[in-house]
């Protein structure tokens, strides 16, 4: 499948998704009822118009699906994506020296790899700290 | 000679200690980021963004242009020695920059880069300073209904100028105002698009997006390339850095008219470094008495771009500053600077706090002093770092991104949305839907929709009000003509191939 239509098919689905939760908006009190609404509502009706035009040109010219010079990097993408999410988690529950030495220190391993093993010890530590410190010492905003 | 008062008005801000050196490390921060592929100028501002919570204004304001126009001057170190482009507006200074290492002429070609960059946005600055009074007191003239129809405008006219598809560049736009909807609606309290999650309920703050697109985005992207980082075979020991006096009498006519053609090209919406400096070097081409030695390295095919794309990005600040309305990514960052601090970026700007206005347009001529010292002495020094590799780079981009959108609201939910922006910047660039207009409606959103209700409240209701003042009347022609612009020149191309098949 070619890009544009991967692109006009989530415009789609955004479009009418999005204009349906629009129409099921509650109406306002005061003024028009209907005054929130219409922003909203053209955007999704622009958005399905926009993503009609661009399935409509793409399938028209047929063109073949284009080979990306690169692959989706899955592996990096979702290693860095659960590594945030985790560190949003624990970031509040275990406070902010050992969540952020896990966090830099998986995201140094996962990309870096473990060959250099010593520096990103050396950098997760380093970095926490004077992150640390200039959070609490020069902004004064108490960390968890 | 307003002008020149205002000018030494704002010198009297720069010069102080703290705004100094902020600015140096903007355009060293500016140089290095332009320098390194894949990273270019809107995600170090983006980077800078939540940072700027702990300067004044003025300060954050100035940082951010120099590593605006810091950028400029540093993509083309990668594009001289390396072939490979810093960022978009560097590609045309590898036409003829790397050739001219190849000849064994590296110096000259770092030198002339940079003193082109440097008149180029110099001859921008004093555009500036004496256009933007006349431009901001034009501005006042305008109301909400005048205020709307100019933001159409400059969000049409970013989508469809886009180097990309232009139904692409409004589903883009379209998305950013579709973000912007999320929470309570000021003006009638109703709650939209919240799903229960009561963080949504003050919105999704433009900062998280932005960072999230430029800053995880890029990452995201760079992933794919990143076993071909930071292993360059890299000339580090240079000679002198200047060039000869052949080289100069030949690039000085291409520098002073590039400048000025860029800086036009950057005060248009949409249009932005890398087309000015693409148009710079063709216009110089098609000038030359030997346009077939372009791309073989002579050295006015290297000055022209580089004039040009630092012009244009002088150029870009001006309808930022002086109407409120920026017309690239990075621009809307630095306008979401401005309204961090609750400021109104716009005509009133230059009246109610001129220190910024007029600090920021002072900035332009001492920064762009520092960028070429930077430049020139410390090439050398500074291109080593285009050997740090990615696998270091990325994941302290990362970590920075997260701190930086932590000191936002101390919320962790940030975390997560700066996630699913990132992931959405990626896929974005991936499949090649433009980015700027959607950063420029993320920030310019909220502010669209209430001068659009403001104006129906002024009208009761009659959408008859952006049709009243011969302003808006000018701008929706604008508009309009913004919108068919891509269809005129797709027609128009289509002409110029079937006549030259035909011959």
């Amino acid at each position: 499948m070619n890009s544009d239509v991967i692109i006009g098919i989530a415009g789609l689905t955004l479009g009418i998704s999005y204009l349906i939760q629009s129409l099921n908006l509650p109406k306002a009190f005061i003024g028009n009822p209907w005054a929130p609404i219409y922003f909203p509502l053209s955007l999704g009706v622009l958005m399905i118009l926009c993503s009609a035009i661009l399935l409509v040109e793409s399938l028209r010219r047929r063109k073949k699906s284009e080979k990306f010079s690169a692959r989706v990097p899955w592996f990096l993408i979702i290693g860095t994506m659960s590594i945030g999410s985790v560190y949003a988690v624990l970031f509040n529950r275990i406070g902010f020296i050992p969540s952020t030495i896990i966090f830099i220190g998986a995201m140094l391993f996962l990309v870096n790899g473990t060959r250099g093993w010593l520096l990103n010890i050396i950098l997760t530590v380093c970095l926490t700290l004077s992150v640390w410190y200039c959070f609490e010492k020069v902004l004064y905003i108490s960390m968890p | 000679m307003e002008a020149i008062n205002n000018l030494l008005y704002g010198l009297t801000i720069v010069a102080k200690p703290v705004n100094i050196i902020f600015m140096s490390v903007g355009c060293i921060l500016g140089t290095v980021l332009g320098m390194l592929p894949g990273v270019g100028p809107a995600t170090g501002v983006a980077l800078l963004l939540p940072l700027t919570f702990t300067m004044k204004p003025e300060t954050a304001l100035i940082t951010m242009a120099a590593v605006y126009y810091g950028a400029m001057f540093g993509g083309s170190r990668s594009s001289i020695l390396l072939n490979v482009p810093g960022d978009g507006a560097a590609i045309a200074s590898c036409f003829d920059g790397y050739p001219m290492t190849l000849k064994g002429k590296a110096e000259s070609a770092l030198a002339i880069s940079a003193v082109a960059s440097f008149i180029g946005g110099l001859i921008a600055a004093v555009i500036f300073l004496f256009l933007a009074m006349p431009v901001a007191r034009f501005a006042l003239r305008f109301g909400p209904p005048e205020y709307f129809v100019l933001m159409v405008f400059a969000l049409s006219a970013t989508a469809s100028l886009t180097e990309e598809s232009p139904v692409k560049g409004f589903m883009s736009l379209l998305f950013g105002l579709m973000v912007t909807t999320v929470g309570i609606d000021l003006q009638s309290g109703v709650l939209r698009f919240t799903f229960g999650i009561p963080e949504l309920q003050t919105g999704i703050d433009f900062v998280v997006v932005i960072v999230g697109i430029y800053g995880i985005g890029e990452v995201f992207k760079n992933y794919e390339t990143i076993k071909e980082t930071g292993i360059y075979a890299l000339k580090t020991t240079f000679g002198r850095i200047w060039f000869t006096l052949e080289e100069w009498r030949r690039c000085i006519w291409p520098i002073l008219r590039e400048s000025i053609v860029g800086f036009i090209i950057g005060v248009l919406p949409g249009a932005g470094g890398t087309i000015a400096a693409m148009m710079a070097y063709s216009n110089e081409k098609r000038l030359s008495k030997e346009p077939e030695s372009f791309g073989t390295g002579v050295p006015e095919g290297l000055a022209a771009p580089e004039a040009a794309n630092n012009a244009a990005s002088i150029g870009a600040m001006i309808p930022m500053l002086t109407l409120g309305v920026p017309g690239s990514g990075t621009t809307a960052v630095m306008l979401g600077a401005l309204m961090i601090y609750g400021l109104q970026p716009g005509p009133l700007l230059f009246e109610q706090r001129p220190e910024i206005a007029w600090g920021v347009i002072a900035s332009l001529f001492v920064g762009n002093l520092i960028c070429i010292i930077i430049n020139l002495p410390l090439a050398g020094l500074l291109v080593r770092l285009l050997s740090v590799p990615g696998r270091l780079l990325y994941p302290l981009i990362v970590v920075i991104a997260f701190f930086g959108v932590y000191t936002i609201n101390f919320s962790v939910v940030d975390f997560y949305m700066l996630l699913i922006f990132g992931f959405v910047g990626y896929f974005m660039r991936r499949y090649k839907v433009p980015i700027a207009p959607m950063v420029l409606s993320v920030v310019l959103g909220s502010s669209m929709e209430n001068s659009f209700r403001q104006s129906l409240m002024l009208s009761d209701g009659s959408l008859k009000i952006f049709f009243r003042s011969g302003i808006s009347i000018a701008l929706i022609i604008l508009t309009l003509l913004s919108v068919m612009w891509p269809i005129f020149s797709k027609n128009i191309k289509m002409r110029r191939v079937s006549t030259k098949s035909a011959n």
